[in-house]
């Protein structure tokens, strides 16, 4: 063999990838020529130095990221739930990543409301509770009530008033609704007497004396009866 | 679980074919064991591969990702014709291709800030108790400047040197790696190491006082 089909060959020689025949005749020309033998030396050097470079780490997170592409491949490939069930389990998640971060806040704030509630709820009734038993409910509108009447009989007819109270319960004004027959005047002085002796507790309004009109009826039987009504 | 009913295991660093068949019908049937067993497996040796096919190791992550996703996605294209490392390594080396072909395309400039990327990682091996320092030394630097000469190296040759003489692969499943004929995986491993040989040539002093030995392929 020639020298420089030999250095052609002696790569292959190497790495044994020559039939056996031709092994024979590169061993027995490299066995020879020194200068071929060298030529292979250098190219079994370069082969060793290659073979002994160190391996290359991969970096930490590349497992991670190629567990996270295995996951998703099976869950293409292999998911086995219908399409209804993952779009119902992804809107779940979202769901669930949606409400988490409000859980806590939502939980405090009731728990803040319960408190307060508690704690606030007493105090509205020992508002109602403290009050004495002549008390008039503030948050209500009373009607006026007759404090006492005249000692004036009424012996001649009936009759129906409307009287004007002020914010302290006095007649400032009356009117004579109906008035039957023709006693006029007798009637009028009747009533003028009976109302200078009568007095109201004013009408009240959140606890506050305010005007108000009654209507009061004159029965003329046997013992004279006021009806008041506002 | 079809895990146990397979027998899976990793059992030293290669699998058998039995092992290999066992693990591609887990890997059909979405066996979660069996998707790991394949990252564990084939993670380091296909980032290594990637790093050195790469000019710029920074994106290698991103590359080994590409690759197990396409290998997740068409494990059923499989058909043994080849060993699962073969396949995976062929995709590997696509992506790889497809990524540089991308990146001179837009020509992109931009340099590693520090990351953990930028800057290869080794796998032991570069300790060795009964060397001295300097000596301990002198193989880090010769082992830089052969990385660096393989990165100078025509990416077809270096494929090829690479998974010959780093991966071990024989030359039959680098054809099918690189999807070449033998002889082309011949010429380029040739013409590879030769190329490599005068990149480093003055650089690297080659230790040619060794004792010289006409055997260096077991017969």
């Amino acid at each position: 063999m020639e020298c420089l089909s030999v250095r052609q060959r002696v790569s292959e020689y190497l790495d044994g990838a020559v039939s056996a025949e031709e092994r024979r005749a590169l061993k027995r020309h490299l066995n020879g020529c020194h200068q071929c033998a060298l030529e292979s030396e250098r190219y079994s050097q370069l082969r060793e130095k290659l073979r002994s470079l160190p391996k290359r780490v991969p970096p930490a997170d590349l497992t991670t990221r190629l567990r996270v592409v295995a996951s998703k491949v099976r869950m293409e490939s292999f998911g086995g739930a219908s399409a209804w069930s993952r779009w119902r389990d992804r809107v779940e998640l979202s769901l669930h990543n949606l409400m988490r971060p409000l859980a806590l806040p939502a939980v405090g704030g009731l728990c803040s409301a319960v408190f307060l509630f508690s704690t606030l709820v007493p105090m509205f009734k020992s508002a109602y509770a403290f009050g004495g038993p002549g008390d008039i409910p503030t948050m209500l509108t009373t009607e006026p009530l007759l404090k006492y009447a005249g000692p004036i009989t009424f012996a001649d007819s009936d009759a129906v008033v409307d009287l004007k109270l002020n914010d302290q319960g006095r007649i400032i004004d009356f009117t004579i609704v109906s008035v039957p027959g023709q006693q006029n005047e007798a009637l009028r002085r009747s009533i003028e007497n009976s109302l200078l002796f009568t007095e109201f507790r004013p009408a009240t309004t959140f606890g506050r004396g305010v005007a108000s009109t009654v209507r009061i009826s004159f029965r003329s039987s046997g013992s004279s009866r006021i009806d008041v009504r506002g | 679980m079809a895990d146990t009913a397979v027998g899976l295991h990793i059992d030293g660093c290669l699998f058998s074919h039995a092992e290999e068949d066992a693990l591609v019908t887990a890997l059909n049937q979405g066996s979660e064991d069996a998707y790991e067993i394949l990252i564990q497996r084939y993670q380091q040796p296909v980032y290594s591969l990637v790093c050195r096919l790469m000019n710029n190791p920074g994106d290698a992550s991103d590359i080994v990702q590409e690759v197990f996703l396409k290998v997740f996605r068409n494990i059923a294209a499989f058909r043994g014709n080849s060993s699962l490392k073969t396949w995976i390594y062929r995709i590997a080396v696509n992506e790889a291709y497809n990524h540089r072909r991308w990146f001179c395309r837009h020509q992109r400039q931009e340099v590693a800030l520090g990351s953990e990327e930028g800057t290869p990682n080794y796998i032991g091996g570069m300790t060795d108790p009964g060397r001295s320092p300097f000596e301990q030394a002198a193989d880090h630097e010769t082992r830089a400047l052969v990385e660096q000469a393989l990165e100078k190296l025509n990416p077809k040759f270096r494929a090829a040197v690479v998974l010959r003489d780093i991966e071990d692969l024989s030359y039959e499943d680098i054809a099918t790696v690189l999807d070449v004929s033998l002889g082309t995986v011949k010429s380029r491993i040739m013409r590879g190491r030769e190329a490599l040989r005068n990149i480093l040539e003055g650089r690297l002093e080659l230790e040619t006082n060794m004792r010289w030995s006409s055997q260096p392929v077991t017969e």
